[in-house]
């Protein structure tokens, strides 16, 4: 691929955007991936629900606001980079379009990391505060290192209480579980109208533990991908994920759990409640690789449809190429059930109190796997709060 | 493990039971694929103007259709341009008389198990429940009892005689379910399909016997390309076969059929195959391309439509039996097993798409792969906006043998009414040694208990087929598994 067409298919898709001069090598792949393969459509197998392109056709413009703020906790190595070197080594811009528009673009990488045997007990709180009001187009980056014997509990906010719906915060975050360690991840996205693309790779080595918990409370289009690729024997993993949608809100979570080696576990739960016009998708592939023998794993998605307009794809797959693994899978969709609502009103519950308590118990089971009680109840609170919104 | 690697040799050294091919003197067309074929078949045909135009629309706009990639599954590209598309054996015997039946024929048939003569003694003698539309190539060579099925109405005919006699039927239908704009195999099918069966049962009548339609690939180089058109009136009931069997080759053969069905108001269809075509030999080598559409709709209210397959032959199975429940109260059902070995490769699965109020669907998948094969699940359920109350249970199970083998669940779900229920779950498992040795404990060997739990494994499918077919297919599982132990 000639320079010439790369930096046109830059331009073509973000007025204004450029390619800074650092990180050469990853960027010129990215570039060289975006130009063959271009911004998927909904003729995209990955992208059937959720069509992002059409932001792109509306005009997007480039802005450097890549703000981040965070607190500073004992243990933690936490440092803006231009030439980290881990940066792009999960390879995800090759083979993801956005994370590589993501690669070509973003100025710098913010690096966070825990030495060998540090055992952080402090929280890290990360906020992704952008105000993107108008048709802007952002890109930000997180690196995530923990060697070996570490552990960290992180939390990671996306708001902007102004965004626009004609912008897109694209987001990549690189993860690197060492061996024998073990991160928390807790994502909550908080946009408005806002757009959101969040890409997350992790590579998980022998022993660790990678948990990581997203809640999508609102934004106009809010879509992860989660690819967590489990390198080393007797890792774990568990994913979980809870989204509220109200009005004409498209939340839309692709997992997919990579289980390369023998003796991992990964466990994946996801729950959504959907109401206005609102529309969910969720897509979680669980892969066993041929060498992946004595592999467990499991996967369920619940969701309740609160109105006759609200729309819940989907499509939870297995793929499995070793014999001696247990996996399943399970996907219900359907509504409250009415004798526990009538059960409650019978001890003096108004009819909305009841359903919210209901709601709220459904959320538990995601809200249940956060280990700081303070963020679940800053949680609890956010999903009560919605509740009220959707009731209006 | 030694004792199951042994088992395991001679189960995949084991060559296709029923693979022997046998000469005919065949009426065939030139190779190749052009308007002018379309018209040449369509003429052989004597069809009525309306017919060839309708095969004319489909063939152009299939030339501007693409071929599907999206199925997990992989083989050489087709030339659809060195497929004969039409072949009938020279001697086309008349209806009613078994004598002018050719021998070769006949013979075929027999060793088949299904000769026409048995059947009908059978029948005669006993008043045995089967009637059989043999397909042998692309022509019906027999029709049997038809007269017992014409006192009660019901047409049951080779589609091309349903073409001259009960054109009005065929034109109202034809295409209904599946148009001819539907998917790439299912538009050239539209475009050169060369025969089939048609079945029409009137108004309030219950079909008497099951119907039955044998095929069987025979002559090199040939597609098949049936069509087939089950329609049920008001309040009726059919129960439909479709069994085959077809002789080893080299090549690949492609067979694109199409199925109909549709079930007026309370009325019920319950369509069943066993499918035993060559799935090529233990490296992979020839079989059959089964890429088939198979679609039902429940028009009317209270209609039923019921899918039970059971899958063990073609090197490549592609094929999704499907319902549009369209009436209210409409119930879809979808049973499943489907048996991989050695190359072989099978993307099968569902499409519930409920429309109705108060609809309901039950999936029932049941995959075994063993060998180097894939066997994939992938199913829809698609819940409308109008469908209130509707209902899906979903269940797809996937049993590995060897460690070279694959399992794949691909389920699309989407809900679009709050009054819906709709659940989908999947295992993924091997046979479990403690079930193995409890089972040696009792004095069964691994081969029998392997049988025996497989068995069990497919029991809620093998219920659901007639007693004709259920007793063929536990033939077939307990020979396609044979010292499959991995």
């Amino acid at each position: 691929m000639s320079e010439l067409t790369t930096t046109s298919v830059l331009a073509e898709l973000v007025k204004g955007a450029e390619k800074p001069n650092s990180f050469l090598n990853i960027r010129t792949e990215a570039e060289t991936f975006l130009a063959e393969n271009g911004i998927p459509s909904k003729k995209h197998e990955d992208w059937k629900y959720t069509n992002a392109k059409r932001l792109f056709d509306n005009g997007l413009e480039f802005t450097s606001a890549t703000d981040c703020t965070f607190n500073s906790v004992d243990g933690v190595e936490i440092f803006w980079s231009e030439a980290e070197k881990l940066t792009g080594s999960t390879a995800i811009h090759t083979k993801e379009a956005h994370a590589a528009l993501n690669t070509s673009v973003f100025e710098k990488v913010l690096v966070i990391r825990v030495k060998k045997g540090t055992q952080v007990s402090d929280e890290l709180v990360l906020n992704q505060a952008l105000e993107l009001t108008g048709n802007y187009f952002a890109a930000t980056r997180l690196l995530i290192e923990l060697e070996d014997n570490a552990s960290l509990k992180c939390q990671l906010y996306f708001t902007g209480s102004n965004a626009s719906e004609k912008s897109l915060h694209n987001h990549v975050t690189e993860i690197f579980v060492g061996q024998n360690s073990q991160l928390e991840f807790n994502i909550v996205q908080e946009i408005a109208e806002g757009n959101l693309v969040n890409t997350t790779e992790v590579f998980c080595q022998r022993d660790a533990n990678f948990t990581t918990n997203t809640f999508q409370l609102s934004g106009k289009l809010l879509r992860n991908n989660l690819n967590i690729r489990l390198q080393g024997e007797n890792a774990e993993t568990h994913l979980n994920g809870f989204y509220m949608l109200k009005g004409s809100e498209l939340f839309d979570n692709h997992t997919l759990v990579d289980h390369l080696v023998p003796h991992c576990e990964s466990n994946e739960v996801y729950r959504g409640i959907l109401g206005g016009k609102s529309t969910g998708v969720f897509n979680g592939k669980v892969f066993v690789h041929p060498d992946a023998q004595k592999t467990n794993g499991y996967q369920q998605n619940n969701n309740i449809l609160l109105t006759d307009d609200a729309t819940m794809n989907s499509k939870p797959e297995l793929e499995i190429y070793a014999d001696d693994v247990r996996c399943s899978h399970g996907s219900t969709t359907g509504q409250l059930d009415e004798d526990a609502v009538f059960y409650l009103r019978a001890r003096g519950l108004d009819e909305f109190g009841a359903t919210a308590l209901l709601l709220t118990a459904f959320a538990g089971e995601v809200l249940n796997s956060v280990s700081s009680e303070e963020l679940r109840n800053i949680l609890e609170q956010k999903i009560q709060a919605k509740l009220k919104e959707m009731r209006a | 493990m030694a004792e199951e690697n042994a088992l395991l040799k001679e189960f995949t050294e084991k060559e296709y039971e029923y693979g022997w091919s046998i000469d005919i003197e065949a009426d065939q067309l030139p190779k190749g694929l052009n308007e002018d074929i379309v018209r040449a078949i369509s003429a052989k045909k004597n069809e009525p103007e309306w017919l060839t135009e309708w095969r004319l629309k489909a063939f152009r706009y299939w030339l501007t259709m693409e071929e599907p990639t999206w199925a997990h599954v992989k083989y050489p590209k087709i030339d659809f341009q060195d497929i004969i598309y039409y072949s009938a054996p020279k001697k086309k015997p008349e209806i009613g008389s078994l004598d002018e039946v050719d021998e070769e024929l006949l013979a075929t048939f027999e060793k088949l198990g299904i000769s026409l003569e048995e059947q009908k003694r059978l029948l005669n003698v006993a008043g045995s429940n089967v009637a059989v539309d043999a397909v042998f190539d692309s022509v019906s060579v027999k029709t049997t009892f038809q007269e017992t099925l014409r006192e009660k109405g019901i047409i049951f005919c080779s589609f091309s005689e349903a073409v001259q006699n009960h054109p009005e039927l065929v034109k109202k239908y034809l295409g209904s379910v599946v148009p001819y704009t539907d998917n790439y195999y299912a538009t050239l099918n539209s475009a050169v399909f060369s025969d089939g069966s048609f079945c029409y049962i009137p108004k309030g009548v219950r079909c008497p016997m099951e119907l039955s339609t044998y095929f069987r690939i025979n002559a090199m180089n040939t597609g098949q390309f049936e069509r087939t058109l089950v329609i049920a009136d008001e309040d009726s009931y059919v129960s439909y076969l479709e069994g085959c069997t077809a002789p080893q080759r080299d090549e690949n053969q492609l067979h694109a059929a199409v199925v109909e069905l549709v079930a007026l108001k309370g009325s019920e269809i319950k369509y069943s195959t066993v499918q035993n075509w060559f799935p090529g030999d233990k490296n992979g080598k020839g079989g059959i391309y089964n890429f088939v559409t198979k679609r039902g709709i429940c028009a009317g209210d209270y209609a039923k439509i019921s899918w039970t397959q059971v899958e063990t032959g073609s090197a490549i199975t592609w094929k999704y039996p499907s319902c549009i429940l369209k009436g209210d109260n409409t119930i879809g059902e979808f049973y499943s097993v489907a048996v991989t070995n050695n190359y072989q490769q099978a993307d099968t699965g569902t499409k519930m798409l409920h429309l109705g109020k108060n609809t309901k669907s039950t999936v029932i998948s049941k995959g075994i792969s063993a060998g180097k094969s894939n066997n994939s699940y992938r199913g829809l359920v698609r819940i409308g906006k109008n469908a209130t109350n509707a209902r899906n249970f979903s269940q797809c199970d996937s049993l590995l043998l060897s460690d070279t083998c694959g399992a794949h669940t691909f389920p699309y779900i989407e809900c679009g009414n709050k009054t819906a229920k709709v659940e989908h779950e999947a295992t993924t498992s091997k046979v479990g040694e403690d079930q193995i040795f409890y089972c040696n404990q009792r004095g069964l060997d691994t081969e029998q208990a392997i049988g025996l739990i497989v068995n069990g494994y497919c029991k809620e499918v093998l219920n659901k087929l007639p007693m004709e077919f259920a007793v063929e297919a536990q033939k077939l599982l307990s020979v396609s598994l044979e010292g499959s132990v991995g």
